[in-house]
């Protein structure tokens, strides 16, 4: 989040701004229930603090979609991976509509922001979801594959 | 082939449930001291951005062709050249500085007699752009420095192109600038050869990152033709901004809902995007 919030530094210069929350759901498949849970509202925090938005508001739209697209979008399910980018994109679409309706009421701080830019911003970060998806998902099977060697090895010398 | 898919269980939503209304029932106080302490910890991350943009530069200017260096040791000899003729006429200077000194004097001696009050005063910082926020819902800046600087919430943020926002949160180390484009950000503001005060306020920024904002009480009589713009500059009303800063232009007014006033469409700097440095404006007389 931290890269992403480097890049929309850079790129504010052309007016562009990156949000692609729905990276972040790809959860593995073999985290308990408590633990997605939590790892979720962990990650809602800083999409909140990364981006701006209201914590509540986070944490409510990145439960939801965890758990409507958690078998579908998990990098663990062997479909097709591109589908699974496909998914992930049209999800972080719907969540950037739900954050512009949602600003658009002006129930909460939140200002409303016009139509424009809302597309150019929503197709940036589709074509940077686009890209960055499958390597994203390579890093997570790398990291996932060491910490269960790990371990596998403590449990063998216990 | 069969998969082995877990159902979201009971457990997991009721704490989901649970640690909402957890988050509800903390403090604002503590919210704000986790978030604070969070932004101090993250701070000198944007500032090594920084600093690293600042080593790129200087290693991608180590290739340069011998060109472009005869090119740029031509400008440093101007520049020399120029900052020569200035030190030759410091004497001259000298003298105006004197001059001025004994005219703010005066000033300030006919202010006393007079019992007026002495105008707000500004101490010019500069400092760097760290970081740049340019969402549909947020625009905000953060600059490297902070209270140690004295800095403090409310300062205002100006650049070369004009009034760039106004200080909403000091860190030890850093601060965020709330950008002038950010529809929370109100001002008093003039039309240029106006006296009389007009409100202000952002209105977001376009696809390109071009700010806007939206003027507002516009007195009836002002009318501007077709084809041709009238500059709005800041008031010294708000104590926050000296007189006659460039905030943006407005090309059309319409009437407004009551139909007392007018209000119109302002573009701002289109350089605000581009910023990479800027001044915030402490004001002399706070402790």
């Amino acid at each position: 989040m931290v890269v992403i919030r480097l890049l929309n530094s850079f790129f504010a210069q052309v007016g562009l701004y990156l949000f692609i929350p729905a990276i972040f759901l790809m959860i593995p498949q073999s985290l308990r229930n408590k633990h997605a849970v939590i790892s979720i509202i962990f990650i809602s925090l800083l999409v909140s603090y990364h981006n701006s938005l209201p914590v509540e508001l986070c944490i409510c739209f990145m439960l939801l979609f965890y758990y409507i697209f958690r078998h579908n979008i998990s990098h663990e399910n062997r479909q097709n991976n591109f589908r699974k980018t496909l998914l992930a994109a049209v999800v972080n679409i719907s969540i950037f509509l739900i954050i512009f309706l949602v600003a658009q009421t002006e129930l909460i701080s939140m200002q409303s922001w016009n139509i424009s830019k809302l597309i150019v911003d929503v197709i940036a970060s589709t074509l940077l979801i686009l890209v960055i998806a499958q390597p994203y998902r390579l890093l997570l099977d790398q990291i996932l594959s060491r910490v269960l060697k790990s371990d596998r090895k403590t449990k063998d010398t216990n | 082939m069969a998969h082995n898919i877990q159902r979201p269980k009971r457990k997991s939503l009721l704490l989901w449930g649970f640690l909402l209304v957890f988050w509800f029932l903390l403090p604002l106080s503590w919210k704000v001291t986790t978030k604070s302490s969070f932004e101090e910890f993250h701070a000198p991350i944007w500032e090594a951005s920084t600093r690293i943009q600042d080593l790129t530069h200087f290693w991608g200017h180590v290739s340069d062709s011998k060109k472009t260096l005869i090119e740029k040791g031509r400008d440093h000899q101007r520049i020399l050249s120029d900052a020569k003729h200035q030190i030759s006429s410091i004497d001259h200077l000298k003298v105006e500085l004197q001059r001025l000194k004994e005219l703010k004097s005066q000033i300030q001696k006919l202010e006393t007699t007079l019992e007026l009050e002495a105008k707000t005063k500004f101490t010019p910082t500069i400092s760097r752009i760290s970081l740049r926020n340019l969402s549909g819902w947020n625009q905000s800046f953060r600059i490297s420095k902070g209270q140690r600087d004295f800095l403090q919430v409310g300062n205002g943020v100006i650049s070369f192109c004009g009034i760039v926002g106004r200080l909403e949160q000091v860190y030890e180390t850093s601060s965020q600038i709330q950008l002038i484009s950010n529809k929370s950000f109100r001002m008093v503001a003039h039309l240029k050869g106006d006296n009389r005060p007009v409100t202000f306020q952002g209105n977001g920024v376009l696809p390109g990152g071009q700010g806007q904002g939206i003027l507002y009480d516009i007195p009836a009589d002002v009318i501007i033709p077709k084809g041709n713009d009238i500059q709005v500059v800041s008031s010294n009303l708000s104590g926050t901004y000296p007189k006659g800063l460039h905030i943006g232009i407005i090309s059309e007014l319409t009437p407004s809902v009551d139909g007392v006033f007018k209000v119109g469409k302002v573009l701002l700097s289109p350089q605000l995007s581009l910023l990479s440095e800027v001044t915030i404006l402490k004001d002399s007389y706070a402790k």
